[in-house]
């Protein structure tokens, strides 16, 4: 399970999301750049952000879609306290624009009957 | 305070106790025949008589250098002029063998300006007035004058709240004629230069906070979450024109799973020196929900009314009713979206709409 909160550092709203899909990932936010003079000597240039990409994929029932479409139109502009299923805490702002969704099928008995793929990206740092 | 002169002149100059009022164009010639006894200055009352509005025409209308030549005029000429109100005119005591001007002059004009000089005729134009656009034309013709000398200096310090216009424009216009060929005469204009500071004491641009936190004082686009869900039904993708009071409408089957729903908004992500992670955004700024909807299985008669409707109601707003039962308005923003046939009679087309929930 994974809980969002927003807008930090107020934290008034909270909306629980279920475990996401395997293949979520992160990824460091950092940026290299690498050149070698005509000597052959070789200078690196680091862009250091310290915050980690996180992307997590959900199945979610149609209201539950709806419920993260309501929280993230209201709080795109704040910044989140994201706890994830590992326990871990985040502090994080999303990422994906335009943030999509899609209609995977057809799901009896999940609130709306229907199931939908959301994607979030948020750049977070750990807390 | 008495004046003589002919009865010829009678008409022109109107003689009460101890006045002189003019009551005529000041076209009146005065010959060395006429001698006038000072003093003039407030009996003559030229400049409520006259109306004279402008320096140049007073001068222009008395003929001073050519009627007051000669004739017995005291040292206190200026004052007996009258023209304080507008035009002050100190003569020097060498009025008699030159009549030459050196000018004291005290302009006080009917927008707001009002200047003040010293005894070199150097103006200092001072402006307190909203919108400033003033035009000054000297001419000087002078007669029998040994020195003609103008000197116009305007040093203007504004200090305006939203300025919009400044202009400026002097004009000087300096003629000097004499018969007199026994002295030399010179001629010159001078302008001075002109220095504008400009304070502005009025800020026009309000400054913007893109990033109070949501929720705080600070945030006046504070918008609470709806926490009451969506009531959703079953419903049939219907599309209506005009939006508000309908005339066409247009039954579809409902689309294909697998519709997506794009939420885009504008924000900004930036990194601080400081490390902090920052996200801002106006709330004015816009935000769109694009639907992408795939209709398929539709017959040939269904295809030809959805063109027929995409053409009638191309770049206008329609509203449409989704399978949920809940009205959105919005532009179609791909009518050139391939319209495929799958099979005998079997069309499938892409609807892509760009609208916002009702």
């Amino acid at each position: 399970m994974i809980t969002i909160q927003a807008p930090f550092p107020q934290l008034n709203v909270a909306c629980v999301l279920p475990n996401p899909k395997m293949q979520d990932s992160r990824a460091a936010n950092q940026f290299v750049n690498l050149q070698r003079t005509m000597t052959g000597v070789m200078y690196s240039y680091v862009k250091s952000t310290g915050t980690t990409k996180l992307r997590l994929p959900f199945v979610l029932s149609r209201m539950k879609a709806l419920e993260l479409k309501e929280f993230i139109r209201v709080y795109y502009r704040a910044q989140w306290t994201v706890v994830l299923h590992d326990g871990t805490k985040w502090l994080a702002s999303l990422l994906s624009d335009p943030f999509q969704s899609v209609t995977e099928g057809r799901a009896e008995g999940w609130p709306g009957g229907e199931a939908v793929n959301v994607t979030l990206e948020l750049s977070a740092e750990r807390i | 305070m008495a004046v003589r002169t002919t009865q010829s002149y009678v008409t022109t100059l109107d003689i009460g106790d101890g006045d002189v009022r003019v009551t005529q164009v000041y076209t009146t010639v005065l010959t060395r025949d006429i001698e006038i006894i000072l003093p003039l200055s407030n009996s003559l009352g030229l400049e409520n008589t006259c109306g004279i509005p402008t320096f140049a025409s007073i001068e222009n209308d008395f003929n001073l250098t050519q009627t007051l030549e000669h004739n017995f005029i005291t040292l206190d000429i200026s004052n007996s002029l009258g023209l304080s109100a507008d035009i002050g005119l100190d003569y020097t005591e060498d009025i008699i063998q030159y009549l030459g001007w050196t000018p004291r002059t005290i302009v006080e004009c009917s927008n707001s300006m009002f200047s003040e000089d010293n005894e070199a005729g150097v103006f200092v134009v001072r402006a307190i007035s909203d919108s400033l656009s003033n035009t000054f034309g000297f001419s000087d013709d002078l007669i029998q004058a040994y020195n003609a000398t103008n000197s116009l200096g305007l040093g203007e310090t504004l200090t305006a709240q939203q300025m919009h216009d400044l202009f400026n424009q002097f004009s000087l216009v300096a003629a000097v004629t004499s018969e007199d060929t026994e002295y030399e005469r010179e001629m010159s204009q001078g302008c001075l230069k002109q220095h504008l500071t400009f304070t502005i004491t009025g800020a026009k641009c309000v400054e913007k906070d893109y990033r109070p936190f949501v929720g705080e004082g600070g945030d006046p686009a504070y918008e609470a979450i709806n926490t009451t869900p969506p009531t959703l039904s079953t419903g049939t993708l219907t599309l209506t024109y005009p939006f508000v009071t309908p005339t066409t409408t247009l039954v579809l089957k409902n689309p294909a799973l697998g519709n997506t729903s794009v939420f885009s908004r504008s924000a900004v992500h930036r990194k601080t020196r400081g490390g902090d992670d920052v996200v801002a955004a106006d709330p004015s700024w816009p935000t769109t929900e694009v639907q992408t909807l795939v209709i398929e299985n539709i017959c040939e008669a269904d295809i030809d009314a959805v063109i027929e409707f995409l053409n009638d109601t191309l770049g206008q707003k329609i509203g449409l009713l989704d399978w949920e039962n809940r009205q959105w308005s919005g532009v179609v923003i791909a009518p050139q979206s391939d319209i495929i046939q799958a099979g005998r009679d079997q069309w499938t087309f892409t609807l892509v709409f760009d609208g916002e929930l009702e």
